[in-house]
């Protein structure tokens, strides 16, 4: 089939261009200098560990878990919301969707933002085995996956948006006041009306990757169903 | 048959755009679209390249659906922008691997069509418009798939380059089968053999083009003077409408052809004849979809 040749074809030209892309350069920039300003205030807090109460984990690697949680939906939202709106609304889609399967060009765009998105706090994490007082490498593994399924979960969702709105403008509104509403309910509501309920699922990952899926899914089928003019 | 459309209908909301819609296009034909704004002529495109699903009715292309098609289908969309911050090699080398090129290939191909259209390598929001509709036009023949289809494509160009562009699509029929549809319709009849008339989403003609003019049986008559008084003079043929514009009269015979009788009386009347030829397409168009 020709389905993987295009995949790959696509995601390098994806990856591709979000590197040459200002946005998407500055952005991860920012998230760069917060993580390392992170691990900086973690390692200057680690005398006073022991009172948190916190498994025998350094302050630091708690601190780029914590931060990612923290901006990861907001850095997905701002480097996605045009990425499928966008080529819709200028057109520029129809030149790829004559070409390749609806599939191929969504699935191509959602790895390659993930990638973008999830390497840096994944690199921090395996740094982590490495540094002066070394993390064992299956607590890395299991917060790396962790971080992972919650990008895609926030990405899905994005994706979902993407489609469902058409107009990147329209995208990025909406997607931020979920994000707003999504927080305040985690905070104010019975943990059923969050949709973070996922927090009370054990293990975690399996309402991540529920979520993930479900609106990736959702997403995809709008996309495959969309008459693009 | 390289694309059978099988009673197609799309509507947006509670309008009908293309209306229970069936024709066919001929492996190695070149085939032309023609209807007023508004007919559908983009939707139907739409329909054939996958990109607008049918509300009913389907289409085949290869004798599959256009999905499973998409290989051999080449398109220029008429409203779609290219990657503003691409070049236009850029465009065309991606375009070109999914077609199934290597990389290098890829750009050697989108060379070689930067050259065919004398195009510099700038990034296509750099470009005129006339400039990118050629981006768009090389990227859908790139390859030579086996069904080329063209919406409007010389809309935007110099008279230079349509005619450049002529010549290429002639070329391409060899390999390849054309579909376009253009509102210049002196230029779809140098190009085309067939024909396929749209009005309000519905099918109203699909003729071989020569067969198309020939049963309009009408002449057009071209004087060296103002052909409006000449129409009251004529009016006392029998099944026969007389219609004039400019200097030109168009005569179509609802029986018989009549042009020897036509001329004799114009002669006899003191017009100067200065050449007698079978309506155009545009002519044959006008009196069949925009008659007031
Ligand atoms: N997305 C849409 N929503 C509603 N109406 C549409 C849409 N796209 C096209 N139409 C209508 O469908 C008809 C056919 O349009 P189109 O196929 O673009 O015609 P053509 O290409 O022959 O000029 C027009 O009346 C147009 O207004
Ligand atoms: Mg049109």
């Amino acid at each position: 089939m020709h389905t993987m040749r295009d995949f790959g074809i696509l995601y390098g030209d994806e990856v591709k261009q979000a590197f040459k892309s200002k946005k998407i350069i500055v952005l991860l920039a920012v998230y760069l200098a917060v993580l390392f300003a992170g691990i900086k205030l973690g390692n200057l807090f680690e005398p006073f560990g022991s009172y948190l109460a916190l498994p025998e984990l350094p302050l630091a690697f708690y601190a780029v878990v914590l931060l990612s949680l923290i901006l990861l939906p907001i850095l997905i939202i701002v480097v996605s919301y045009d990425s499928i709106a966008g080529e819709l609304a200028t057109g520029s889609m129809k030149y790829l969707a004559y070409r390749t399967s609806r599939q191929t060009i969504f699935l191509a765009k959602y790895a390659a933002l993930l990638t973008i998105i999830s390497v840096p706090t994944l690199l921090f994490l395996v740094g982590g085995i490495f540094s002066a007082d070394p993390i064992p490498w299956i607590t890395v593994l299991s917060y790396a996956l962790y971080l992972l399924v919650y990008a895609a979960a926030f990405l899905s969702l994005a994706f979902l948006f993407s489609v469902l709105f058409k107009k990147p403008q329209r995208t990025l509104y909406i997607s931020l006041l979920a994000l707003i509403i999504l927080v305040i309910l985690r905070f104010t509501s019975p943990y059923y009306l969050s949709l973070f309920w996922y927090a009370h699922l054990t293990p975690v990952y399996l309402g991540l990757t529920l979520f993930a899926l479900g609106y990736g899914i959702l997403g995809l089928i709008l996309f495959w169903r969309t008459d693009i003019l | 048959m390289i694309v059978e459309a099988r009673s197609i209908t799309k509507r947006f909301g509670k309008f009908t755009a293309v209306d229970n819609l069936s024709f066919t296009i001929k492996e190695g034909s070149i085939t032309g679209l023609i209807g007023p704004n508004g007919a559908g002529k983009t939707t139907t495109m739409g329909m054939l390249t996958g990109l607008i699903k049918p509300s009913a009715g389907e289409v085949l292309v290869l004798g599959k659906k256009p999905e499973a098609a998409n290989k051999d289908i080449g398109f220029l969309p008429q409203d779609a922008q290219l990657h503003p911050q691409r070049t236009a090699l850029d465009h065309l080398t991606l375009y070109g691997k999914l077609k199934g090129y290597t990389k290098t290939e890829a750009k050697e191909e989108g060379k070689k069509l930067l050259q065919l259209f004398k195009l510099q390598d700038r990034k296509t929001g750099q470009l005129s418009h006339g400039q990118r509709k050629i981006v768009g036009i090389a990227q859908a023949i790139l390859g030579t798939p086996r069904l080329i289809i063209l919406d409007e494509p010389t809309a935007g160009l110099d008279p230079g380059m349509a005619h450049h562009l002529k010549q290429q699509l002639l070329q391409l029929r060899k390999k390849a089968t054309l579909f376009i549809s253009s509102h210049n319709l002196a230029e779809l009849e140098q190009l085309c053999d067939e024909v396929i008339i749209m009005q309000e989403g519905k099918l109203i003609v699909q003729e071989k083009l020569k067969t198309f003019l020939q049963q309009q049986n009408s002449v057009a008559i071209t004087l060296e003077q103002a052909a409006g008084s000449f129409v009251s003079i004529l009016k006392t043929l029998k099944d026969a409408t007389v219609a004039s514009e400019a200097n030109t009269l168009t005569i179509t015979f609802s029986d018989k052809d009549k042009t020897p009788e036509v001329i004799a009386i114009l002669v006899k009347n003191k017009a100067r004849i200065r050449s007698v030829h079978q309506a155009s397409l545009e002519d044959s168009v006008v009196k069949l979809v925009h008659k007031p």
